[in-house]
């Protein structure tokens, strides 16, 4: 687990990817922009896992893949700090051959361990691809890294003549991360990696990927929406709204006591596995829904459903992503002066 | 005493497939209560979807149902066996949207992309009822305010693709209760919405549940949600029903060691992070290829060789109420632990 202390690993400043919209027929003019994500900032510290969260639409996805350079983001930088000692080096001034190394260091894995790996490759030529990429010969000891790595990822060394189709949708994702782990990567981006698979599955590979963090020092990035096991896996939790962070904050505080109305209200509505707290606990419920990221409301983004909102400055000016004491960072006029509920089942 | 709407009894639904026949119900038995909601739990090709087309005679081809029944008791006290019924059928028809409502996981699945979402929820209506257009366009208007969509009036000419997912799930929500139904099965109804969508559908079923006093079926994998609706819950694995009980007795004192083992796995707010999942080993088996004998063992932490690989274990009634299907149940389950 990250102290707070922790040097920084990656850190996004501004960070902002807005794809155009176009009008339909021929001529195809730009009638808008998309803001996936919108001026983001926030550092991950080496060696924690930081989880973010968020409706469907907010901009998750679209986050880690300009973390990955899968997209170009249209502003803003990210800055990695290499394996040379005190080099700093901003991801998005880079391309191509220059871009490279860091690929080798930031992996990604994908939600949907049935679509992420290619039919026609055996499991050893899907593990053992990224190490061929980077210039490894098809020899002895390739057939052995892979080997070793299946059996990293708990999954037997006799299995790697087979295809994918012969495994469970566990087993493809454990796949999946054995192919991740194969450069001995330092950042992991795991988008919904856990989230298609059954809850037993799921618990295994959660355990798994708890062990090799500690076993390989990694630094993770967690894209999930389910709020229980973000909450059993992170060590903090950044929270989106329409493409924008609204909370950042060690995930115990984040879940005790929330400082931005909207993650009050993301924690109020996590069904809690226990009938008898049923009639006990108060929900909030959230009205309408989630803001149109090509039409983002004025000021607040989250003032057409805050409960909170003082209808004058809240929806005029946009709030800005402040710290707070407890290593907090919020985007909210009244942060510091509402009381807002935690999860009902975390004490205080 | 409450009463009963509808009882399954020994369900058996095959698949015949190229490389053998799929068993996707062993043998399902469960009852659904006038008024209450059951909840149908279970991983993934555990059989839930399966038992729920059942219901309505909407099994995708190649399934048949091989035996069993499903007694449905209508409004007028006469029971009718769906097990029976063609699925094409006068009866099958009059049932289906009348008598048992259905909703999809996925919205889109039952949402018509060319028609406008007003015409299609009053669809079933004109089909069931004879009502004057206009009579029916209120009828609609009324539902489609009770299940919260925003401004019926201009909402009743939109177009599916016009609406967000949890827009489309309520106005297929609307389409399955127009008639009134005695009984409305929800085969993952919210899944693939947020949570908060979810939460405010949940509110919803709820509500009109109470408002309609009608039964729910409501499918899902998530236990969380089970425990913020339940009275009733049945648990799948592997094409049986392994536990049914009330909701308390499902989470606080489960007997099937499945049932056990799938509670721990949950993550839970305020666990000890440091300590790892207790996971099942292992994972479920194919369809195909099922363990003799009881068809947990391979994962069971109380499997004992000689008694749980070799006949398949009976259901038995540890309470009028509770039954479990587990050779050792009875036996101190605390014991080598
Ligand atoms: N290539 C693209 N072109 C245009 N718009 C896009 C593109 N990719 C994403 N978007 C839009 O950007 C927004 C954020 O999308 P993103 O996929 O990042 O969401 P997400 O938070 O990952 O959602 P989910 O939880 O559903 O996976 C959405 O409104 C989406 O429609
Ligand atoms: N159309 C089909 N063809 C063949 N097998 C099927 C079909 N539909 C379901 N099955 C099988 O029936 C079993 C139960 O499936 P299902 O009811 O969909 O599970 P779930 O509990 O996930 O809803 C599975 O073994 C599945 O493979
Ligand atoms: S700034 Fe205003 S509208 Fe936005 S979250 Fe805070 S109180 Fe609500
Ligand atoms: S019959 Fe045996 S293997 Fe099956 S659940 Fe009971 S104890 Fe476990
Ligand atoms: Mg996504
Ligand atoms: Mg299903």
């Amino acid at each position: 687990m990250a102290e707070p202390s922790a040097a920084t690993l990656l850190e996004v400043r501004d960070l902002s990817m807005h794809f155009p919209v176009t009008s339909a027929g021929v001529l195809r003019r730009v009638v808008g922009q998309v803001k996936a994500v919108d001026g983001v900032s926030f550092c991950v510290r080496e060696g924690e896992t930081l989880s973010v969260v968020g409706e469907s639409g907010c901009g998750k996805t679209t986050l880690g893949r300009c973390i990955m350079r899968i997209y170009d983001p249209t502003a803003g930088s990210i800055r990695y700090r290499t394996r040379n000692e005190g080099e700093v080096v901003d991801l998005t001034a880079l391309d191509g051959r220059a871009l490279r190394p860091y690929r080798r260091d930031i992996r990604m894995i994908f939600q949907d361990p049935y679509a992420s790996l290619n039919p026609r490759m055996t499991v050893e030529e899907i593990v053992g691809e990224p190490l061929v990429l980077a210039g490894h010969p098809r020899n002895k000891a390739l057939h052995r890294r892979v080997g070793d790595l299946l059996e990293q990822v708990g999954l037997r060394r006799e299995y790697m003549a087979r295809y994918p189709h012969a495994f469970s949708g566990g087993e493809r994702q454990r796949i999946g991360i054995a192919r991740a782990l194969s450069l001995n990567p330092r950042l992991l981006v795991a988008d919904e990696a856990v989230s298609a698979l059954d809850v037993s599955v799921q618990a295994q590979t959660i355990n798994l990927l708890k062990k090799l963090q500690v076993e390989y020092k990694l630094t993770y990035v967690f894209i999930a929406h389910d709020l229980s096991v973000v909450e059993y896996i992170s060590d903090r939790v950044a929270v989106m709204y329409v493409g924008k962070l609204v909370e950042l904050a060690p995930t115990r505080a984040l879940f005790a006591r929330p400082a931005h109305p909207y993650t009050e209200a993301l924690l109020s509505a996590v069904p809690i596995p226990d009938p008898r707290l049923r009639k006990k606990v108060e929900r909030i419920r959230l009205a309408g829904e989630i803001a149109d990221p090509s039409n983002v409301p004025s000021g607040c983004p989250f003032h057409t459903r805050c409960a909170y909102s003082d209808g004058n400055r809240c929806v005029r000016e946009v709030p800005a992503l402040r710290t707070l004491e407890d290593d907090r960072q919020v985007a909210c006029h009244y942060a510091e002066t509402l009381e807002l509920k935690g999860a009902p089942q975390v004490a205080t | 005493m409450d009463e009963t709407i509808v009882e399954v009894r020994d369900l058996r639904v095959d698949f015949p497939v190229m490389a053998g026949t799929i068993e996707a119900l062993r043998g399902v038995s469960f009852l659904l209560k006038r008024g209450k909601t059951t909840c149908i739990v279970g991983e993934s090709g555990s059989g839930k979807s399966v038992t729920a087309r059942s219901m309505m005679q909407i099994l995708q081809k190649p399934g048949r149902i091989a035996s069993g029944s499903i007694r449905y008791r209508d409004r007028d006290g006469k029971i009718t066996d769906i097990a029976t019924q063609p699925a094409g059928g006068r009866v099958m028809r009059a049932i289906r949207g009348r008598e048992i409502g259905m909703v999809f996981q996925e919205p889109m699945t039952s949402l018509s992309p060319v028609h406008r979402i007003g015409e299609q929820i009053m669809e079933p209506l004109l089909l069931h009822f004879r009502l004057q257009r206009a009579e029916a366009r209120e009828r609609v208007l009324e539902m489609m305010a009770r299940v919260g969509i925003p401004n019926p009036v201009q909402r009743f000419d939109n177009y599916p693709f016009q609406l967000s997912g949890g827009l489309r799930q309520r106005v297929v929500i609307a389409m399955a209760l127009i008639c009134e139904p005695r009984l409305l099965v929800a085969d993952e109804p919210t899944t693939a919405l947020d949570v908060t969508t979810q939460a405010n559908i949940l509110d919803l079923i709820r509500e009109l549940q109470e408002e309609m006093e009608m039964s729910v079926m409501f499918i899902t994998h998530d236990l969380g949600v089970v425990a913020e609706i339940a009275d009733d819950v049945v648990v799948m694995y592997a094409g049986s029903v392994v536990e049914t009980a009330d909701v308390d007795t499902t989470f606080h004192a489960p007997e099937h060691p499945y049932t056990r083992a799938l509670l721990q796995s949950v993550p839970r707010l305020s666990a000890d992070k440091d300590l790892p999942l207790a996971a099942i080993r292992g994972m479920v088996p194919h369809p195909l290829a099922r363990p003799r004998g009881c068809v947990f063992h391979p994962r069971c932490d109380r499997y004992l060789a000689g008694t749980c690989d070799t006949a398949e274990p009976a259901t038995i009634a540890v309470l009028p109420e509770h039954h479990v299907k587990c050779a050792r149940v009875g036996q101190d389950i605390t014991q080598g632990r």
